[in-house]
């Protein structure tokens, strides 16, 4: 006789607040099958599991629902509570009394009905329940980090420190990400480059991490511990074991490109590397703009190489790695303001990004770090800064605060200060955002020892006169219309998803919310997590975020993936497909539908009168298989079960209803 | 002959009898015939749906219904206010289905969708098409004429209803210009607020609006502006003569179909370029149009 206990959970006011809990207890304590029925304030507090424990003892009860919070918040918790006392650990079933219930229910007597028939499924479902085991997998200790700004380069070195293997991987000739862009950050004013370029360095130098710039993952497959990584590692037409780095071949290269590094208000040659303190500080070949690419003439840097490293036939190569987990820090784009038609669309060259400022007050920048305007060259003596440029605006579908524009211009104009002292700096915001430590204090001095104006307004419009910029704006603070005649305008450009964020979330299996930022597994708990387990996310790419909180979410990830790899192997999940190879017919649909590639074939053999008959069945590989289900939904012959979700639990519950 | 349907409108009738007999004139010239909707009535511009939500899908929606029982698939508004009220009738109609049955009922007849509705500028692209301009330009045609194209507000706007990205730097207009061999000037105004009917209620700020856009044109020195809109024509036409407006030189305002016509060496006086209150004739001269 099966003997189901169920236990109602108020969570405090959460469920109890819109259900009758008390009615859901005496509903099933009705039901044939239930030995035992209660009721408690917290079910997943110590007092509530010891009262689910002593019950199952003092009860000898075989199996168990808990009418609580959605099963991705506690069913882990509930099944480590039976497995204390005994019981098979799966013999366990979640009836969601909030997420599916109380949170989106406001009529309590209906919610209480529904709350009945959400414990009376649960109970149907447990009674077919069958203990399930684990088996266990090898980890290989080995992790890949995707993206070599300041995110990827701390959790390299982080795990690379605790003593497990990294490859590094870098789309771009050098790491650095956008942190090398920057001149100096907030809030104390530190030199960008002089805190980063150590790192790099370490990153370059560390015996631990393997270091692939230049290169593109292409596919990802596998699960946690057993990760298969695939890279493409674009051709450089340079052989880095030769390259000394002298920098000759740049030097005479005549071919002038666009430099991604400055942001469009520089040039870099066709052979070069991303900026002069570059990690690898050996140069590629561009090979959409060279010469001798494009034409076949030229050849000066081969010529000009004294190493004989300038390799033109190189091809790209495909790399195949094995790790057992995945650090995603593949950063953010800035928000493109050609959008802002009203400032412009992009056709005034002295309406500028928050990047391309940047640049112009780097002493390695453009301009050797003076700040001349890009049209005519000339010092500005007057400076406006646009706030909220792609960011808290609806219209432009960027609702969400970018987090470091307001204070990055503070920082700007602080450094305007420092560069072309007797500009006057105007700065249109719409709220000042400076959460964070010692970041109030740092939008302080901006005015008082920056002297920059603060104007409460968002500007309408932005038009030339003569050799001016014109701003119209509202100064919402005196409520007055104002006109401005400036002679630079910098955009505080928000954080967006990088371009192609999506085609690579879905690459690795990963989601990503509405503007294309990846998903933590929990905004709260698992911030760091995704929802693929041993795929961690680190930076801007789950979210607008700054130097600081970048690092320690990087930080975080690697202690994840260390965590993965303290142990030797990793227990597989007990809720996967298995085959009834009496009922399998081979006919392999489940094998079309398995998106982890899980299901493989076998022959088995019988004796029928006197003849060795074959027949080819299908079989599931545990270890791959993540239990989604797609395979016994597929299945016509009902041969494929998923543990924890078979046939018979299913319609047991249809029947319930 | 090409055949579409014609809603002038008020003020095609009356304030812009010029845009319509320069409209008539090249719609002559270029083989096309306009069949103006019998018993049109007002658009319902601005009053109505200032007031009436319903009141303005009615009154500019009867105008479609007639359209459609008078067979005609496609027509042009050249005044820009009476075709943002057809499309935006359109809009309501196709989307709010209680308002199409009260239509409906109201008028006893059966409102059909799919009319397509043409601004002027949308006509000459579409209809007209600006190869046939090239090919017809009379000599140089508007050769040294340098133009701001003036489109004012409605064009580009409301977003929702003509689902245009763009609203800050629309090139309609300058396509035409450029197409007739003058200069379309790049200027930061095109789609500013002329302060249209403001004008009346409150002429201090409708002055401060439209000085902004004549200064904006007279700096980056155009001879003239053009626009496709009779609001925005009055505006910038009928109120230079104001002190105040301190302009150095004036600055002859035309509706875009006149300067096509002039392209194309219709005679001026067909085109009524003299019935302007900024003076038309010197700059004509000195360009040999007219």
């Amino acid at each position: 006789m099966k003997r189901v206990g169920v236990f109602v959970c108020h969570c405090g006011s959460n469920i109890a607040g819109t259900v009758d809990c008390a009615a859901v207890v005496a509903a099933a304590r009705r039901i044939p099958a239930v030995a035992y029925a209660e009721d408690n304030k917290y079910t997943c507090s110590e007092v509530g599991q010891e009262q689910i424990r002593k019950a199952v003892q003092t009860h000898n009860l075989d199996r168990v629902v808990v009418a609580a919070c959605s099963p991705r918040m506690h069913e882990a918790t509930f099944r480590k509570t039976i497995a204390s006392v005994g019981l098979n650990p799966y013999m366990l079933e979640i009836a969601n009394l909030r997420e599916q219930c109380s949170w989106v229910h406001s009529d309590r007597q209906a919610a209480t009905a529904k709350a009945i028939d959400l414990v009376r499924l649960a109970v149907a479902k447990v009674l077919y329940n069958k203990p399930l085991f684990t088996s266990t997998l090898p980890v290989k200790k080995r992790a890949v980090v995707i993206g070599g700004g300041i995110a990827g380069i701390q959790a390299a070195l982080d795990i690379a420190e605790a003593g497990h293997p990294v490859t590094l991987i870098e789309r771009s000739q050098s790491i650095g990400g956008r942190m090398a862009q920057l001149d100096k950050t907030f809030p104390t004013l530190d030199c960008s480059s002089c805190i980063l370029m150590p790192r790099m360095v370490d990153v370059g130098a560390h015996p631990m991490i393997d270091l692939m710039t230049y290169s593109e993952v292409e596919e990802v497959d596998g699960f946690i511990g057993n990760f298969r990584v695939k890279v493409r590692q674009r051709a450089k037409s340079v052989d880095h074991s030769k390259c000394t780095g002298c920098g000759e071949c740049t030097e005479k290269c005549p071919t002038q490109v666009p430099a991604e590094f400055e942001a469009g208000l520089g040039e870099r040659k066709a052979i070069y590397t991303d900026f002069p303190q570059a990690v690898p500080n050996k140069p590629v070949i561009d090979r959409d703009h060279c010469r001798y690419f494009l034409d076949g003439k030229c050849g000066i840097c081969r010529k000009v190489c004294q190493a004989d490293a300038i390799d033109y036939t190189q091809t790209d190569r495909q790399v195949e790695i094995e790790a057992g987990a995945i650090v995603v820090a593949t950063g953010f784009d800035l928000f493109d303001p050609a959008k802002y038609g009203e400032y412009g669309g992009g056709r005034y060259p002295d309406v500028i990004t928050g990047l391309q400022f940047e640049r112009l007050i780097s002493a390695s920048g453009p301009t050797n770090g003076e700040i001349r305007r890009p049209s005519d060259g000339r010092v500005p003596e007057t400076i406006a800064f646009i706030k909220c440029v792609g960011s808290r605006d609806e219209a432009h579908g960027v609702p969400y605060c970018s987090r470091v524009c307001c204070m990055y211009t503070a920082k700007q104009a602080m450094l305007v200060k420092e560069h072309a002292k007797d500009s006057k700096v105007y700065i249109f915001y719409i709220d000042v955002r400076a959460a964070g430590k010692g970041y109030e204090e740092f939008y302080q001095r901006a005015q008082t020892d920056a002297g920059a104006t603060y104007v409460r307004g968002r500007v309408a419009k932005i038009f030339p006169r003569g050799e001016k910029l014109v701003l119209w704006a509202e100064d919402t603070l005196i409520g007055k219309q104002l006109e401005l005649e400036v002679d630079l305008v910098v955009l505080a450009t928000g954080i967006v998803a990088r371009e192609g964020a999506v085609e690579f979330a879905q690459k690795m299996g990963i989601s990503y919310d509405g503007h294309r930022f990846y998903s933590e597994a929990h905004p709260k708990l698992r911030p760091v997590d995704t929802n693929v387990d041993g795929i961690f996310l680190a930076g801007a790419c789950q979210g607008p975020k700054d130097i600081p909180d970048t690092v320690a979410q990087a930080s975080a990830a690697a202690v994840k993936v260390c965590s993965i790899f303290s142990k030797e192997e990793l227990e597989t999940n007990a809720m996967v497909a298995t085959v009834d190879e009496n009922i399998c017919a081979g006919c392999f649909h489940c094998r079309a539908v398995c998106p982890s590639g899980a299901i493989d074939s076998k022959i088995l053999h019988a004796w029928v009168a006197g003849q060795d008959v074959t027949r080819r069945v299908a079989t599931v590989n545990s270890g791959v298989c993540q239990g989604c289900g797609s395979c016994a939904a597929a299945c016509p012959s009902g041969a494929m079960n998923v543990g924890g979700f078979s046939n018979e639990q299913i319609l047991g519950e249809v029947e319930a209803l | 002959m090409k055949r579409i349907g014609y809603y002038p409108g008020c003020s095609l009738h009356a304030t812009a009898v010029e845009f319509d007999t320069s409209l008539k004139a090249i719609c002559q010239h270029f083989g096309i015939e306009l069949v103006e909707i019998a018993d049109w009535n007002c658009c319902g511009s601005s009053p109505a749906h200032n007031n009436d939500g319903f009141l303005a899908a009615a009154l500019a929606g009867r105008n479609l219904v007639l359209a459609a029982e008078q067979g005609l698939e496609e027509l042009v508004a050249p005044c820009a206010s009476c075709f943002s009220r057809l499309k935006a009738a359109q809009h309501d109609l196709e989307h709010n289905e209680a308002w199409r049955a009260e239509l409906e009922k109201r008028l006893q007849a059966s409102y059909q969708s799919g009319v397509r509705i043409r601004s002027i500028l949308d006509f000459l692209h579409a209809v007209i098409g600006l190869d046939a301009l090239r090919d017809r330009i009379v000599g140089p045609g508007l050769a040294g004429l340098k133009v701001a194209s003036y489109y004012g507000c409605l064009f580009v706007r409301p977003q929702e209803i003509l689902g245009r990205q763009e609203q800050e730097n629309p090139q309609e207009m300058d396509m035409v210009v450029n197409a007739l061999g003058g200069q379309a000037v790049d200027w930061p105004f095109k789609t500013e607020c002329c302060g249209n009917s403001l004008a009346l209620a409150r002429p201090d700020v409708a002055q401060r609006a439209i000085k902004a856009i004549l200064d904006a044109a007279l700096g980056v020195e155009s001879d003239c502006i053009a626009t496709a809109c009779p609001l925005c024509h009055a505006n910038l036409d009928m109120r230079q003569g104001r002190q105040g407006l301190k302009m150095s030189r004036a600055l002859p305002v035309f509706y875009i179909t006149q300067l096509v016509g002039l392209a194309c060496g219709l005679p001026a006086k067909e085109l009524g370029v003299d019935q302007h209150l900024v003076s038309t004739r010197s700059l004509l001269s000195a360009a040999n149009l007219g």
